[in-house]
């Protein structure tokens, strides 16, 4: 292959695992690999695979049809995606506020890194049972939770992103008369935007884990309330089907968002 | 574009016009006054300048030579108002500076041009911070970058641009509000020697239409000669201001050919910078 692939933008280097040249036949390979487990779970002897404890991918699919036709699917999805987003923009937004101050502020940011660093490293979901004697059990409880976990992404993203920027660009804008929120609109916040996706790329994943972990240790609503009931009353499909539900919902969020910020220019 | 408006566009750049007095009778710009700053860094203290005195004219392109790390860009940060001395006076226009000077232009090594603005949304951004409407902004951006010769690139991103043109582009964006005073710092030390001799041209010309008083600082001594009516000549750390040189800048000359006096200047400095070194005599 040439030095310089003329379908390659110059100022771009090529992803990957998209070589046109791999694509396919790594496609076909994970196709084939999902296929094989699917049918060596749905065909094993009992003997190895007990129904009453793992169920079967026909009676999993027909647990999904039922609920998706009696809504139920739909109702406790919509339930977990609301503290979900709800929770992203709570945490985004304090966690954006605090890592701008602290990246621009250098002596606030001594003051608020170490702390953060502190939490950062506790195991948020010892809070989970605190939250419910404070907010009690439901959406306002899983959203907190939730907003607690991704404010880390979105805090570091930005204090680093803040700090990332060069001295001259802000001495440019200072001597051009720029206010202290000027700089950061014009320049700390949209040279934090590459550092933000990197973020939000793992924020939602985990806001999803937490939503889902806060509805498992305690709620009436959610994919995670569906996926616990199942369990306790032994009903393996019911547990797989609102699993795989989960895994559609979350993914789709992912790859929705990721495809929307995937093309920027945003860093410095 | 005929020639009435070609007339039109330039003469709008020109600030109100410095009047010929002789040099010695323009008013000072910049007064350095017994100015010294040390930095603390790793428990360690660093003196940069020591009871630095020097006044910068009206109109006068002013070069600062002398060793690595001698303090020239903290001069600088000073006259920009970015720092604060630590003892001495420094007084911008006749008043004592007390914050970021935003009289002045600052061009530096790095282009600092913003990736994610175009050609135009980058020259335009001072007077966008400044508050000047949309429409004023872009027509002055346009201008000047017509000035600096990049009229059919004002769409192209940062990283489109060649080294040399992403420089002028951020000598523009300087240039946008009207400083009164440039302060440049090495801006031209990365360019291959073309580009640099080109941009020299350029920025003479820009400096002697618009009235401007600049300080340069420089590592390469033909720069300096080519370009400045004084040289100022620092010794090593902490910088004290072993000699100051006039140049002699007939109007209408082409900083590009040499002259049998650049020479002489040129040997000066080097001794002045070798009796301040440690090196032995060759």
């Amino acid at each position: 292959m040439s030095s310089r692939d003329p379908r390659v933008p110059s100022d771009r280097a090529p992803r990957e695992g998209h070589l046109v040249g791999d694509w396919l036949p790594v496609r076909c390979a994970q196709i084939g690999i999902v296929a094989i487990i699917l049918c060596a779970w749905q065909f094993a002897p009992a003997a190895l695979l007990d129904d009453t404890l793992t169920s079967r991918p026909t009676q999993i699919a027909a647990q999904i049809f039922k609920w998706l036709n009696s809504g139920v699917l739909q109702q406790e999805a919509w339930f977990t995606l609301s503290a979900v987003i709800a929770g992203l923009l709570a945490g985004g937004l304090v966690g954006i506020g605090g890592g701008m101050l602290a990246g621009t502020v250098p002596a606030l940011g001594r003051l608020i890194e170490p702390p953060v660093k502190f939490l950062f490293a506790l195991p948020k979901i010892a809070f989970v049972p605190l939250f419910i004697v404070w907010f009690g059990i439901g959406l306002s409880q899983e959203t907190i939770f939730t907003a607690m976990v991704v404010f880390f992404f979105f805090f570091y993203a930005s204090f680093n992103g803040a700090r990332s920027v060069p001295t001259a660009l802000s001495n440019m804008l200072i001597l051009a008369g720029g206010s202290r929120w000027q700089r950061v609109r014009l320049l700390y916040l949209p040279a934090s935007v590459g550092w933000l996706l990197a973020g939000l790329r793992l924020a939602i994943p985990y806001a999803f884990v937490s939503a889902v972990s806060a509805e498992v240790i305690s709620s009436q609503h959610g994919l995670g309330n569906l996926v616990k009931t199942s369990a306790s009353v032994m009903d393996p499909a019911g547990m797989f089907a609102a699993m795989f539900f989960l895994l559609l919902v979350s993914v789709s969020v992912s790859g929705a968002v990721l495809f929307l910020g995937g093309r920027s220019r945003w860093s410095v | 574009m005929n020639a009435a408006i070609m007339n039109a566009t330039t003469a709008s750049l020109v600030p109100e016009k410095l009047e010929r007095l002789e040099s010695h009778r323009r008013p000072v710009a910049i007064a350095f006054d017994q100015v010294s700053k040390g930095f603390r860094s790793h428990g360690r203290f660093t003196q940069a300048l020591e009871n630095v005195s020097l006044e910068v004219r009206r109109g006068e392109f002013v070069s600062l030579v002398g060793p690595s790390g001698s303090g020239k860009t903290t001069l600088l940060n000073l006259a920009a108002g970015l720092l604060r001395p630590d003892a001495g006076q420094l007084e911008y226009g006749g008043a004592k500076l007390t914050g970021p000077n935003t009289q002045v232009g600052y061009l530096t090594q790095d282009d600092a041009l913003l990736p994610w603005r175009s050609v135009l949304a980058n020259v335009a951004l001072p007077l966008e911070v400044r508050g000047v409407g949309r429409p004023e902004r872009l027509e002055a951006a346009r201008r000047i970058i017509a000035r600096v010769g990049l009229k059919d690139f004002e769409k192209h991103f940062p990283a489109q641009l060649s080294g040399g043109m992403r420089k002028r582009v951020a000598l523009a964006r300087t240039l946008v509000y009207r400083p009164e005073t440039l302060l440049l710092d090495e801006p031209f030390s990365a360019l291959d020697a073309q580009t640099r001799l080109v941009i020299q041209k350029q920025l003479r010309e820009l400096v002697s239409e618009l009235g401007l008083t600049v300080l340069l600082v420089t590592h390469d001594l033909h720069e300096a000669i080519a370009l400045s009516d004084t040289i100022v000549v620092f010794s090593r750390r902490p910088a004290r201001i072993l000699e100051t040189l006039e140049v002699p800048q007939p109007a209408g000359r082409d900083i590009l050919r040499p002259r049998a006096a650049d020479e002489q200047i040129y040997l000066k400095i080097w001794d002045l910078l070798a009796d301040d070194s440690d090196l032995p005599d060759a």
